[in-house]
């Protein structure tokens, strides 16, 4: 409990640097971006809406500190600001009318790279020098040395472009529109194998690696060797034994990856303009559209600073020696 | 003459046939010669330098081997790979091959700085961290977390999104986002080390914080700063790759990221030019493949459980 | 603590056919530096109800046989030859399937800490359960039953039995680890250095405990140790062993009031009685030898007191050198067996 505790204060002070980063950096950046944008949409706005922006970017002349703490009881209210370049949309709702999007193709991807590439890790590290334990590792390093856009897009082009297997981008078929219809279902699970199966091919090495060091370190363990005296079924030895102890680690570093995780979906998101927050990131950007960059960024902390107390919450349960302690 | 540590490197003791599995060497504890003689007898460590060394000639050699500007527009556009062009061209008739290798030089030198910087960085605050500990140790991992929470490439976009464009807004971007899991790993090694008997003996004679660190400290985590800083290296190129491609570094110039971004924005996929995408995409992961092959020899050199056992 | 009559000692262990006859093992190591014979020729029995020690100082290859009868060496560690026979049965031949069947249920081990042989994300009942579960197909509420009253049977509260490793202390997890052995009644219990990494008082009681098991429940005990002194308490018969050799057999009595060997002898004045009076301790000279290259003729040789030139360079063999006492010296006369008590 206590170690809960802790972590959730270490979350809720992480987030408090991103939310001070995100007020701080177009105030105190040199090269002032605030006018450069301002310049960029003033012509297209009227005069309350650029207004409304200026004192979003501390145009106003209330003293920094003032504008500091609003910023932050604005954003514990869910309130982001406008969008520009979905004017008169809040940032908030362009974000949730895209998020699930992106929890969908991270949270499948993430899902089956976690999965597979554990379980190959401890197949390989429990079968040491066999076929899977030395031709797999060096070939997901490979494979994994490959960006992700340009995997992404040797993806679209050879599955998408040259044979036409697969839809080459969007989230489903213009046309279309959502129901639960197996029509639907499909096409949304068409368009989400090669993205998907980009990130997986990228990510899937390093789970598979570490955990393959990590069961090799617990084999060499004495409970290890008396569970072999006591004529366990290897399956459960390697399983309820070996793996068991040995994805600990692994459960620490899966919350670090989950920022990985979340880059390589914006990057496979916009080789195949998948409409999730990571593609709109890189819009928002390119429209100037900074405080849908801003809140973008922020919910995206947010979600992975969440998922990590999810995985610390897990952690308890899965290590008893936390759990006392 | 500080004490050093007593610990032997790790040899199979013959004399002692108990035991069944060699204890792991500490990292860094390995003798410098050793070390070295490991990566020149280790095949995967071979391969991978003598890879780096070729890119690197051809980094140098670029001006030889391609002369002019590889940005400028030629007349022959789009054409598949052959004789005249031997990694063809682009819809603006650059030269592939011209791109690829004036690009390495921009995607190597900042992929090496970002590494250097960002292991440099990780290095200083790691070993604070772990030397001073308490509150020192308290303000510096907590920063250190905060930066391994945050989603690197969002900030990166954010970051970017803000800084005036140019190539050293992406080596800072880079190394801000880049330094903190090094700091991470370094200040765990260090931290093992700061409770070794020849540290205490330092501290008791009276030697300056600062020489502790770097003289006593550091030199005995030799290898794992290597291979924090092979990581880092790799960060940097692809990191640096991403940004470019995503539009967001430096347009400008000509790296394997910005010849991806270029190919990818003059449609090279629908027109079907796969030479245009090919070559930078190959050489960002062969060198990074690399550098990987070269870390994994480091973690295998210095932690021999890793390693294949040889057959009787 | 209760001793044994000499009417026992001279009976067990020879009523029956031996539970464990081991003949001539043989275990090599390969390592970089070249092979290393760990195990040279090593022959003993333990009987029925026998506690059989095997005492040496560590490396010498003790641990190894240990680790060789459980069949649990792994590489670089090969059994090169001899027979070990439990029960009748050399568990050299058998397969996988057939060995998983035979561990714990004939022969189970305690191993030297007791904190690293506990996983320690499993609670201690279900690490007793699973024994229970894949040699007798018990269902899961039976073998929490059987769980209970093994952990009453070493003086552990059944309560505990939803503690994990960590929350006990290092005495009840290793009378925890003692239960779980004990949990299919196997005829053989090897024991190495099980009370090492415990402190004084804990090991006593311990020591106590197996010695109170092992009469009530009637079990052989392969007991591995250095401690020449808790192994006189414990076994009815001894053996030591220097770099893969064993230099002398005999009971533990004999053993204690009469050592043949040299380096019997260091060893007893190596380590203080537990009980009696105060005697001045004398250690062997020099460190073990490498076993990459061990010493010509009689490995004892070159920290041997005594040692003649012929020990340079004739072997000598482990032949009788008293009634019941086996020494490999060759400045131990050899002893005549009496016809009509030749068998042994």
């Amino acid at each position: 409990m206590v170690f809960l505790l802790r972590r959730l204060g270490f979350y809720v002070i992480a987030f408090w640097a991103c939310i001070t980063l995100n007020f701080f950096l177009p105030r105190l950046m040199p090269g002032d971006p605030v006018s450069r944008m301002f310049s960029q949409v003033q012509s297209q706005m009227r005069p309350d809406q650029v207004d409304a922006l200026r004192r979003l970017f501390g145009l106003d002349d209330r003293p920094l500190w003032e504008q500091y703490f609003t910023y932050i009881g604005k954003i514990f209210r869910g309130d982001m600001g406008i969008s520009l370049s979905r004017f008169p949309a809040p940032v908030s709702e362009v974000i949730g009318s895209q998020i699930g999007w992106t929890l969908l193709l991270g949270g499948t991807s993430l899902a089956i790279a976690v999965v597979l590439g554990n379980f190959l890790g401890v197949l390989a590290a429990w079968r040491r020098g066999k076929f899977l334990d030395s031709v797999f590792p060096p070939l997901l390093i490979f494979v994994g040395s490959f960006p992700y856009f340009w995997l992404a897009m040797a993806a679209l082009y050879l599955f998408g472009i040259t044979l036409g297997w697969l839809p080459l981008n969007h989230a489903f078929s213009t046309g279309l529109s959502a129901s639960f219809s197996l029509k639907y279902i499909g096409d949304v699970a068409a368009h989400l194998i090669l993205p998907a199966l980009t990130i997986v091919l990228v990510s899937i090495g390093g789970w598979m690696l570490g955990m393959r060091n990590t069961m090799i370190a617990t084999t060499a363990e004495d409970y290890i060797t008396m569970a072999r005296a006591k004529g366990l079924r290897p399956a459960r030895i390697m399983f309820q034994y070996a793996a068991r102890n040995a994805m600990l680690p692994s459960v620490t570093s899966f919350g670090m990856s989950l920022g990985f995780v979340v880059g390589g979906a914006l990057l496979t998101e916009t080789v195949f303009a998948y409409p999730g927050i990571g593609y709109q990131l890189l819009t928002s950007v390119q429209a100037l559209d900074y405080p849908l960059t801003q809140g973008i960024f922020l919910t995206i902390t947010a979600a992975v600073l969440a998922a990590n107390f999810l995985v610390d919450i897990i952690y308890v349960r899965l290590d008893p020696r936390v759990r006392v302690s | 003459m500080p004490l050093t540590d007593s610990t032997p490197t790790a040899t199979t003791t013959a004399g002692n046939p108990t035991v069944q599995v060699p204890e792991p060497a500490v990292p860094g504890r390995l003798v410098h010669g050793g070390f070295v003689h490991g990566i020149l007898t280790n095949k995967k460590a071979l391969f991978g330098l003598a890879v780096l060394v070729i890119f690197a000639l051809l980094a140098l050699l670029a001006p030889l081997l391609a002369p002019g500007n590889p940005s400028d527009f030629g007349p022959e556009a789009s054409l598949a790979p052959s004789a005249n062009h031997l990694l063809g061209t682009t819809s603006k008739g650059q030269d592939v091959l011209a791109l690829t290798l004036w690009g390495s030089r921009s995607s190597l030198t900042v992929g090496f700085i970002v590494g250097l910087a960002a292991t440099f960085i990780g290095c200083l605050v790691g070993i604070a961290s772990a030397y001073f500990g308490k509150a020192i140790d308290e303000v510096l991992s907590l920063l250190t977390n905060i930066f391994l929470l945050i989603p690197g490439l969002p900030l990166l976009v954010v970051l970017a999104a803000f800084l005036p464009p140019g190539p050293a807004t992406v080596v800072i971007v880079l190394v801000i986002t880049g330094w903190a899991g090094s700091a991470r790993v370094l200040r765990s090694q260090a931290l093992s080390l700061r409770s070794k008997d020849f540290v205490a003996a330092a501290v008791v004679t009276g030697e300056k914080a600062w020489r502790i660190m770097f003289r006593e400290i550091l030199p005995n985590m030799a290898s794992i700063v290597m291979s924090t800083l092979l990581g880092c290296v790799i960060y940097g190129i692809g990191a640096q790759a991403g940004l470019e491609f995503l539009g967001l570094g430096d347009t400008g110039s000509v790296s394997w990221g910005t010849n991806l971004y270029w190919a990818n924005n003059d449609g090279a996929l629908m027109t079907g030019d796969w030479w245009v995408l090919l070559p930078s995409g190959v050489a960002i992961a062969v060198v990074a493949f690399a550098l990987a092959l070269i870390n994994y020899a480091v973690d295998e050199i210095t932690n021999p459980r890793l390693r294949v056992e040889k057959k009787g | 603590m209760q001793t044994l009559t000499e009417q026992d000692r001279g009976n067990i262990g020879r009523a029956a056919a031996p539970v464990l006859s081991v003949k001539n093992l043989q275990v090599h190591y390969t390592a970089e530096s070249g092979d290393v014979t760990a195990v040279d020729g090593v022959s003993f029995d333990i009987g029925a109800g026998e506690v059989f020690g095997l005492a040496g100082e560590s490396g010498c290859g003790k641990s190894t046989i240990a680790n060789a009868v459980m069949r649990l060496l792994q590489t670089p560690a090969k059994i090169t030859g001899g027979s070990i026979e439990l029960n009748g049965r050399n568990l050299l031949d058998l397969g996988e399937e057939e060995l998983r069947r035979t561990r714990w249920r004939d022969v189970a081990m305690v191993f030297q800490s007791a904190m690293n042989s506990l996983n320690p994300v499993m609670t201690i009942g279900d690490q007793i359960v699973d024994v229970f579960t894949t040699h007798e197909r018990m269902p899961k509420k039976a073998a929490r039953e059987r769980a209970a009253e093994l952990l009453k049977l070493v003086d552990i509260s059944p309560d505990r039995l939803k503690s994990y490793p960590h929350q006990l202390s290092g005495g009840m997890r290793q009378r925890a680890v003692i239960a779980i052995a004990l949990a299919l009644k196997p005829s053989l219990l090897i024991m190495d250095e099980p009370t090492t990494a415990l402190d004084v008082v804990v090991q006593q009681e311990i020591m106590h405990q197996i010695k109170e098991l092992q009469q009530q429940l009637g079990f052989s005990i392969l007991f591995i140790t250095h401690d020449i002194s808790l192994m006189v308490e414990l076994s009815h018969r001894m053996a030591v062993m220097y770099a893969g050799k064993l230099v002398e057999v005999a009971p533990s009595k004999d053993m204690l009031e009469n050592p043949l060997h040299p380096y019997t002898h260091a060893l007893m004045g190596a380590f203080p009685p537990l009980t009696g009076p105060r005697v001045e301790l004398t250690g062997i000279p020099d460190a073990p030898p490498n076993m990459a290259h061990p010493p010509t003729g009689c490995r004892f040789h070159p920290r041997c007191p005594l040692a003649i030139d012929a020990c340079r360079t004739i072997e000598p063999l482990l032949l009788p050198g008293a009634e019941n006492h086996d020494a490999a010296c060759l400045l131990v006369p050899e002893y005549v067996v009496p016809s009509e008590r030749s068998s042994r």
